[in-house]
């Protein structure tokens, strides 16, 4: 295996991830793609021979990319306003009351603790992994998800009983 | 309300547009060829920045089946970049006309016994060169490979590429480092709706239908010869076209004030055709040859060479950059 090998391999394992990881906080399809990219010639620019970059790493990296895309303040608006639009589609008229609240209240999370919570449902992360995006302690992760799922909690509680049915969604059952 | 409802609440929100499951873009393939292509640590670039060389207009104007071809290739250091070349086809001077030469291969193809119905198929044999600008000695050299790309209404299907013999033209070798001829190189599956044709159906069997949709993929308001010639690449590379389609591609070839006969030769596989160029406007340093076949009448392949010596890519004028080669099932099937 060459050097090059050994990066086109991880490259086609992670371009997924890595790909759906910037959709979800940069509203422009082109944007994200061309972030991806991006990432990806970090990666390869800083890599080391025999130490294989991992998940965390390149979503560290792509949070750094997308910050200086946020520099402009229209960019993450944008995304805000993306992702009510994508709420408004796919939820049921029961739903969307619930799902508008759900968004609302994320966006007024301070910053990190709204990626811990988009890393733990989103990306799947264990929290190991999330302290290393973040660079933070394993700690520190479980203590502030399991106080933003507190304040999340009652917002579904108060939901319409109608709403969120599974069949109103085509999106793959939480692992 | 349980965090398992939460969890569920929240993953309903996941904006993420892209299926877990996609297939890699072709273009993401693409780029990370050239990324892994170039120096290493401390040499990054603005990714948009950089100019890639390989038949500059056309891979613009390239479709998924070209793109395709990049999934397959390994960055190597090239020994030098036009000893990595083929000799470029010989010509043979005629006489005719453009008119004549293409109303010749119409009256080849309105005899019966050809291919009366289009499909969502283009087998091709290729070969394709590229480097970057910044770094010509680290050539990226796009091997000779069979591309067979078969597609369906749906908008799924296939594209595999394979590692290709050798063909029979003057300096037309497999560099020893090649891969056996035959070794799958790649195989990229397109589920349901996951294609993106460039055309669902083929334009109607006029010079009219056809000139529209070259206007369309190529952005020309007059077509000339060249513009004619990439659009009827980008649909050879999807589409395996009927005789009367043919023959309605080259009406539109026929019309652009710019087209000149090279010549009568036979292309890589030993096939008599006739070649008919044009120069595209957007880079005037190559020129783009439709090879037509003389038994025929059917577009057989397109051959890429630069008019000028490059000394970005180190290639002497007359150094082809690509060529691609339709009707090629029986030699793809052995039985040539």
């Amino acid at each position: 295996m060459t050097d090059e090998t050994d990066f086109v391999a991880l490259f086609r394992e992670h371009y997924t991830p890595v790909r759906r990881f910037i959709e979800r906080r940069v509203s422009h399809a082109e944007a994200a793609a061309d972030l991806t990219m991006d990432c990806f010639e970090i990666a390869w620019a800083k890599r080391v021979p025999g130490e294989p970059f991992g998940l965390p790493w390149l979503y560290r990296t792509a949070r750094n990319l997308i910050a200086n895309e946020y520099r402009r303040r229209d960019r993450e608006e944008a995304l805000w306003s993306h992702l009510h639009d994508e709420a408004r589609t796919r939820s049921t008229d029961g739903s969307a009351v619930m799902t508008a609240r759900l968004l609302d209240a994320m966006k007024a999370l301070p910053e990190r603790d709204r990626e811990i919570l988009w890393l733990t449902y989103w990306e799947d992360l264990s929290a190991a992994d999330i302290a290393v995006v973040l660079e933070m302690s394993d700690g520190a992760v479980w203590t502030r998800l399991n106080r933003v799922r507190a304040k999340l909690r009652p917002l579904l509680s108060e939901a319409p009983a109608a709403e969120g049915t599974e069949a109103s969604y085509e999106r793959r059952r939480p692992r | 309300m349980s965090d398992d409802a939460l969890a569920d609440a929240l993953r309903r929100l996941d904006p993420a547009r892209t299926p877990v499951d996609a297939p890699l873009p072709l273009d993401a393939e693409r780029r990370v060829r050239e990324i892994v292509g170039r120096p290493a640590a401390g040499a990054r670039r603005a990714p948009r920045a950089r100019r890639r060389f390989a038949v500059p207009g056309v891979v613009a104007a390239c479709v998924a089946v070209l793109l395709a071809v990049v999934v397959g290739v390994v960055a190597a250091p090239a020994p030098s970049a036009s000893a990595l070349t083929p000799d470029p086809l010989a010509y043979r001077p005629v006489s005719d006309s453009v008119a004549e030469v293409i109303d010749e291969a119409q009256d080849r193809l309105a005899e019966a016994g050809g291919v009366n119905s289009s499909e969502r198929r283009s087998l091709s044999l290729g070969w394709y060169f590229s480097a970057t600008a910044d770094d010509a000695d680290a050539a990226t050299v796009f091997r000779r490979e069979w591309v067979d790309l078969r597609w369906n209404a749906d908008l799924s299907g296939q594209i595999v590429t394979t590692a290709a013999e050798a063909t029979n033209a003057a300096g037309d070798t497999v560099p020893s480092t090649d891969p056996t001829p035959g070794t799958l190189i790649s195989e990229l599956t397109f589920r349901r709706g996951q294609y993106s044709p460039i055309s669902f159906e083929t334009p109607e069997a006029t010079p009219d239908a056809m000139a529209d949709w070259i206007r369309l993929v190529t952005g020309a308001d007059e077509i000339e010869a060249a513009d004619a010639i990439v659009g009827a690449r980008r649909m050879l590379e999807e589409w395996t076209l009927t005789d009367a389609q043919e023959s309605a591609l080259l009406d539109v070839v026929e019309a652009a004030p710019d087209a000149t006969v090279l010549g009568e030769t036979t292309d890589r596989l030993g096939r008599p055709a006739v070649a008919v160029a044009g120069v595209p406007s957007g880079i005037a340093s190559h020129e783009l040859a439709l090879l037509i076949s003389t038994e025929t009448g059917r577009i057989l392949g397109l051959e890429d060479t630069l008019r000028d010596a490059d000394p970005a890519l180190k290639l002497p004028a007359d150094s082809v950059a690509e060529y691609i080669l339709w009707d090629v099932d029986a030699w793809k099937n052995g039985m040539r």
